[in-house]
Formats: structure tokens, C-alpha cells, sequence
């Protein structure tokens, strides 16, 4: 084939079709969303083991699982150039949790702050998170810890996957790698190690022993840190329409048509929680025990018990 | 979920063709719900192939029905939920019961979400309360027993911790079906599984050899720091020994080799259940207590008049081990 006679315009082509890959690729840009909880430092702070209970709302931190899906975000960041959505709902001192985060080199990040989102259960505090990941989305991964170390339930990540109609993959415990838009893993359990894959989006809960958290860098420390903050307002507006990209349909919760409608107050914080506290209280049984013993009496306690236990 | 039929709902697990020793326990969990509370127990399992577990297991489990999913050979998370959000509509019960244990604990919360219902974690006992289901659950690894109902939405949900030591005999053998006509046990219903969201398979799965003494130890020893070097350790061991308790660890104790690493009870070890759980210088971090607070009795050890583990426990002995050495030995014999 001849040489066509003018090149200038190829050139020119050559370039558009370069920016149209840039813009492509740009657009195919992960987009990542990490759920985040601060929680109480330690059983410790809780509670006063001679004094009986008391709740001391002192310093919180980061709940430590949560750190490895921060960690596997960032990691994909690094290597993908993803983008990496902070989320964390919780009372105002929630925000250090989440600035602390961004010096580690996420992006943006949102505080799911309004009393009226106080009291949630797990399930109103997943509808509540997909409702902000709905707003500031689409999200192609959304990462979480596998349990947090105060309320413990686990059930938040599932819950929400489930609310975006997104696949789950809990007790991620190596990324074996991403390509396209496929995703290999490998989950650990007690009894069996699974490899996976899956096509994005999707969630997954992150496992801490391969993905142990970095400190903080001096560049991202010195950028600003904005934590955007959702009230429950923010969160119940009309989402605006999004380019393509997975949608995550908002936890509408059932389709009533031309019932009446189900404000907020329905899904949302104290009101919206399926669940109750009907009382809570520190385990002492009547049986309580807790004394400085002779040190006799002590082995005499302990084989007794053990020999009543086994039977 | 309009109406709801007074019937109790429990999810079950296979493995190997057999339902787990998990299974049986939820099993009778709700089945003593069932009697108290005047309701019929209705099963659903996922079988990965055409076995499905021996009848007379089944049979043994005072079920009303039972609904048998057939799945693929490696079924997901995300299809053993969509199985029991079909069973779910299917019977509308009044309580739905998952095992606490880690895959329950998965799909538990998505069937929960897709019915836009309440969920209890964990739950280390169930009771009737004025046609309520009450729920106890520990929160802050076990320094607060919460109580906790679902008032209004249906079912009433809970994941609950059962232990895999099970009641009732092992059941042997499987029993292969080809059409449904096959089946003897009189309410038993096999339905395809239901399709699910994505795409995700899984490729290999490789069964990790875990011995599950921990597990179904009815008496646990957890050796901590604070049992102070391999001393302590070797007298630890005998001392479980002689009481016929398994051995388990801190991850702190893992950490200087004091145990290998899968002896570790905690958040990223092992979850245990025992009938008492004995701690040697074991501080009681929310990291050990959330394998831990599924023990029904604690007894814990330890120096510092401080340490969480002594308001976690039941009983609490303020005492250096090395004075509690002696005086064990006195009865027991040597731990050397
Ligand atoms: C993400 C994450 C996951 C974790 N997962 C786990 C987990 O799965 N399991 C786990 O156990 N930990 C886990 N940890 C670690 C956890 O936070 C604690 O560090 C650990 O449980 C402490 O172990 P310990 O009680 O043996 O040690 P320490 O906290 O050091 O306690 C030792 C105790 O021994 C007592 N003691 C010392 N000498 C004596 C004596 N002579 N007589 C009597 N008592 C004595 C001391 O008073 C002290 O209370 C995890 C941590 C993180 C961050």
C-alpha cells in the first residue's frame, strides 16, 4: 500500500486516538471506595474492672482490621493509578479517623456525620453508607475489614453488597491480580483456602496479614485533607445522574408504588433499625467472682471447675 | 413480608456429603424454640452434587420440611444466600436462624438486607419473650451482654453461635438422588438454585487440615505472655494434660513461638466455644476475646488487678502463676 501523501493529518489522528485512550483509560480509572470505623482504643478504656462499668468517651482510633482494606486500596492505587473514596459513618471525632487515612494517600473522603444517624444497626448503617457511595460513586471495588473490634457483627460489608445487588467476597486474604476488570483472589476460612474470581464491581473484606499498613508520606501529609461532610440531608437527595459505570441502586428499600412513601426516618439511624437494644449489661452473673485468692484455693477452683466442665 | 407463617427457619450446612456437626447443634437450638414456642422447623441446605446428607440425619432433626437446593459442585457465599432468600420466601417464617460461624456470618447479613430485616450476630443464647425473639449477644469482645429483639420486621433474624461439638450420633454414608421421586423423607422439597448477582466462581479450593480439638474442646487452656517463657508453657501443656483441656494461645504468645501459630484464639485465629475456657496471663485484648467470648464460663489468671480479662471473666484470680504452680502440682502431680 502507497504511502499516503500528506502525513500531517495522520499525525494528527494518531494524537487524537492517543487522547481518546488517555481519556478511555482515564475514564476505565478504578475507582475504589473503603469503608472505615473508629472505634473505642480497647476493651481496657471500657470498662473498670474494680469499679464495675464505666464508659469513658476517650481517645478512639482506627478499628484495626480496617487498616488491610485501607492498605490492598492504596496497593491498587500504586499500580493502577486508582482512585481511593474514603467512608466512615460515625460521631464528629470520626473525621481524625478518616484524616489519618488520607495522609496514607487516599483521595477524598466522606463523614457520614448527622445524630440522626445515630443509633444504626448494621443494617441501617449499610444502607446508609450505599446510600453515600451512591452519591459520590460509581465505585468498581468497595473494601472493608472483616469485623470491627467494638460491635463485632461483621454483617456491614455483606449487608451493603447485598443493598447494590454487587457480588461479596468475604476474607480476602491475597489479590492474585486484576486485569480488565477481572479479579482473582484467594479467600482464606478456618477450613479451606479459595481462589475466586469475579468481574467487577464488587465488595470484599480484607484479611490483615499480607496487607500490613504503611505510614504515613511526607507528600501526602502535606496535602490538604478534606473530609467532606454527609448529613443525613445529603444523603436522601435525589442522586444526580452518573456517566456509565456499575450503578449501585440506591437501598430503596421495597417498591411502593403508590403507597405512601417512606421517609427517611424509615431506613435511616435509630428510627430505621430493624433491631433494638432491649438492655445490655456487664456479664456478671450473681456467680461473679473476682478475688485475691490463696494461692491453694485457686488450683482448687480451677481443677474443680475443669472436672465439672468435661462432665 | 406480609404475613408470616409461625415457623422457624434454620440454615444447614453439608460438607463432604454429610451435615456438619455446626448444622446439628442450630438444629436443635431451634428446635427448642420450636417446642416453646408452638412452631414448625423447617430446614434448607445447598448440596454442591447429587448426594445429599443421609436421610435418617435429616430425619433425625425433628424438621417439618426441608428444602434442598442443588448447586454447583463449589457454591459461593453469595448462592448459598440466594438459596435461603428463596427458602425465606417460600415459608415466611416468624425466626430465621443462621450459624455464627464464618460463612453464616457472610450470608446471613445479605439475606438479611435483601429482606430488609433485622440481624442479631452472634448470638450465644435465644428465648421467647411475649412472642419476641430475645437475643444475647456479647458486644466489646464479651465486656457487654446486649439484649437485643427485632420488633416489628420479619423474620426475626439471628446468626447463632453453636458448637461443633454435636449432639445427637454422627450420621454416616450419603445418598445419591436422580429425580425427586426418589426421595422417602415425606416433605422434602429439591429445587434448583436460585440465580445469583455477578459472576464470581470459584476456581480451586484447597481444604486446609485443621484439627478441630480447639473447637470442640469442652475445657480450653490459653497461655498468654504472661506465662513467661517456655517454662510456663511446658507446665501449661501438662497441666492441659491432666485436665483433659486443649491448648490454644495468644497471638502474643504465637508471636514468641510460645505455640504455633494455628493454636492462636482471636479475631485472626480461632474462634472457640467451650464449656470453660482457662486463661494464664492473659491480659483479655477485644483482638483474643473475639474467638473467646463464645466460652460459657471463664476462668482467668492473672497479676495485674487491671487487666481486662479479670472483668471479662466469671472468675477473676488476682494471682502470680508462679505461685499457682505449686499448689496445682500438690494435686495433680508434676507439671515438669
Ligand atoms: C489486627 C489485629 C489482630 C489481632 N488478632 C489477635 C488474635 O487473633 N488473637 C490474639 O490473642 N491477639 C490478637 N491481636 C493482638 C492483641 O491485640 C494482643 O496484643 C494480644 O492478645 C495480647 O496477648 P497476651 O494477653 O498474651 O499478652 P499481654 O497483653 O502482654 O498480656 C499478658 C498478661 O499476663 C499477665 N501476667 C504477666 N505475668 C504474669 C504472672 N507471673 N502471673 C499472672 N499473670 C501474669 C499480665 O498482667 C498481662 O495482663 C491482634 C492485634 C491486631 C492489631
Amino acid at each position: 500500500m502507497a504511502p499516503p501523501p500528506d502525513t500531517a493529518p495522520k499525525a494528527k489522528a494518531i494524537s487524537r486516538e492517543k487522547n481518546r485512550e488517555a481519556r478511555l483509560a482515564r475514564e476505565r480509572q478504578l475507582s475504589l471506595a473503603v469503608c472505615l470505623k473508629r472505634v473505642p482504643p480497647s476493651v481496657g478504656a471500657l470498662s473498670d474492672p474494680l469499679k464495675g462499668y464505666v464508659l469513658r468517651t476517650g481517645p478512639g482510633r482506627l478499628n484495626p482490621p480496617d487498616a488491610a482494606a485501607l492498605e490492598l486500596a492504596l496497593r491498587l492505587k500504586d499500580e493502577f493509578g486508582a482512585r481511593v473514596d474514603l467512608f466512615s459513618m460515625g460521631p464528629s471525632q470520626a473525621e481524625e479517623v478518616l484524616r489519618e487515612a488520607l495522609s496514607l494517600g487516599a483521595d477524598r473522603a466522606f463523614h457520614l456525620c448527622d445524630p440522626l444517624l445515630a443509633g444504626s444497626d448494621s443494617l441501617a448503617t449499610a444502607r446508609a453508607l450505599v446510600r453515600a457511595l451512591d452519591l459520590e460513586g460509581p465505585h468498581d471495588l468497595i473494601l472493608c475489614g472483616p469485623v470491627t473490634t467494638d460491635g463485632g457483627t461483621g454483617q456491614v460489608g455483606p449487608a451493603m453488597a447485598a443493598l447494590m445487588d454487587f457480588p461479596f467476597l468475604g476474607r480476602v486474604w491475597e489479590l492474585l491480580s486484576l486485569e480488565d476488570r477481572l479479579l482473582r483472589v484467594r479467600q482464606l476460612y478456618r477450613d479451606e483456602l479459595l481462589e475466586t474470581k469475579l468481574t467487577l464491581p464488587c465488595v470484599i473484606s480484607v484479611l490483615g496479614e499480607k496487607f500490613v499498613p504503611r505510614l504515613p508520606s511526607v507528600r501526602a501529609r502535606l496535602r490538604p485533607r478534606l473530609v467532606n461532610r454527609l448529613t443525613l440531608e445529603d444523603l436522601t437527595r435525589e442522586a444526580p445522574k452518573k456517566g456509565p459505570g456499575p450503578k449501585g441502586p440506591s437501598p430503596k428499600g421495597p417498591n411502593l408504588k403508590g403507597a405512601k412513601l417512606p421517609g427517611p426516618a424509615d431506613y435511616f439511624g435509630e428510627s430505621g433499625s430493624p433491631t433494638k437494644i432491649l438492655k445490655s449489661h456487664k456479664p456478671k452473673g450473681p456467680d461473679k467472682v473476682l478475688a485475691r485468692p490463696t494461692p491453694a484455693a485457686a488450683a482448687q477452683v480451677i481443677i474443680d471447675a475443669a472436672k465439672k466442665a468435661k462432665t | 413480608m406480609n404475613k408470616v407463617n409461625k415457623a422457624i427457619l434454620v440454615w444447614l450446612e453439608v460438607n463432604r456429603g454429610k451435615l456438619t456437626a455446626i448444622s446439628r447443634s442450630l438444629a436443635r437450638v431451634g428446635n427448642d424454640l420450636a417446642r416453646q414456642g408452638n412452631h414448625k422447623l423447617i430446614g434448607a441446605l445447598m448440596v454442591g452434587s447429587k448426594t445429599i446428607p443421609a436421610l435418617n440425619a435429616l430425619g433425625g432433626l425433628n424438621l417439618s420440611k426441608v428444602y434442598i437446593f442443588k448447586g454447583r459442585p463449589k457454591t459461593t457465599a453469595a448462592e448459598r444466600a440466594a438459596a435461603l432468600l428463596r427458602a425465606a420466601k417460600l415459608t415466611r417464617p416468624e425466626i430465621l436462624l443462621v450459624a455464627a460461624d464464618e460463612r453464616g456470618r457472610e450470608m446471613a447479613p445479605m439475606v438479611a438486607a435483601k429482606l430488609g430485616t433485622g440481624l442479631t450476630a452472634d448470638c450465644t443464647s435465644l428465648r421467647l419473650e411475649k412472642g419476641l425473639l430475645v437475643q444475647t449477644r456479647p458486644a466489646f469482645g464479651g465486656d457487654l451482654i446486649a439484649e437485643i429483639v427485632t420488633p416489628t420486621a420479619r423474620p426475626q433474624m439471628a446468626t447463632v453461635r453453636v458448637s461443633g461439638r454435636a449432639p445427637g450420633e454422627a450420621e454416616t454414608g450419603v445418598v445419591a438422588i436422580h429425580s425427586p421421586d426418589e426421595i422417602l423423607f415425606p416433605t422434602m422439597e429439591i429445587a434448583p438454585a436460585p440465580a445469583v448477582m455477578g459472576d464470581a466462581r470459584i476456581l480451586k479450593r484447597t481444604p486446609i487440615c485443621v484439627d478441630d480439638d480447639l473447637e470442640k474442646a469442652s475445657v480450653v487452656i490459653a497461655c498468654g505472655l504472661g506465662l513467661g517463657g517456655p517454662e510456663g508453657v511446658a507446665k501449661a501443656r501438662i497441666l492441659a494434660e491432666k485436665l483433659g483441656a486443649s491448648l490454644g494461645a495468644t497471638r502474643a504468645a504465637v508471636d514468641r513461638g510460645y505455640l504455633p501459630a494455628d493454636r492462636q484464639i482471636g479475631l485472626s485465629g480461632r474462634e472457640i466455644s467451650p464449656n470453660l475456657l482457662i486463661t494464664l496471663g492473659v491480659s483479655g485484648s477485644v483482638q483474643f476475646m473475639a474467638g473467646a467470648a463464645g466460652a460459657k464460663d471463664i476462668i482467668a489468671v492473672n497479676n495485674d488487678p487491671l487487666a481486662p480479662i479479670l472483668a471479662l471473666a466469671r472468675v477473676g484470680l488476682i494471682l502470680d502463676l508462679e505461685r499457682l504452680w505449686p499448689e496445682l502440682e500438690e494435686r495433680l502431680g508434676t507439671l515438669t
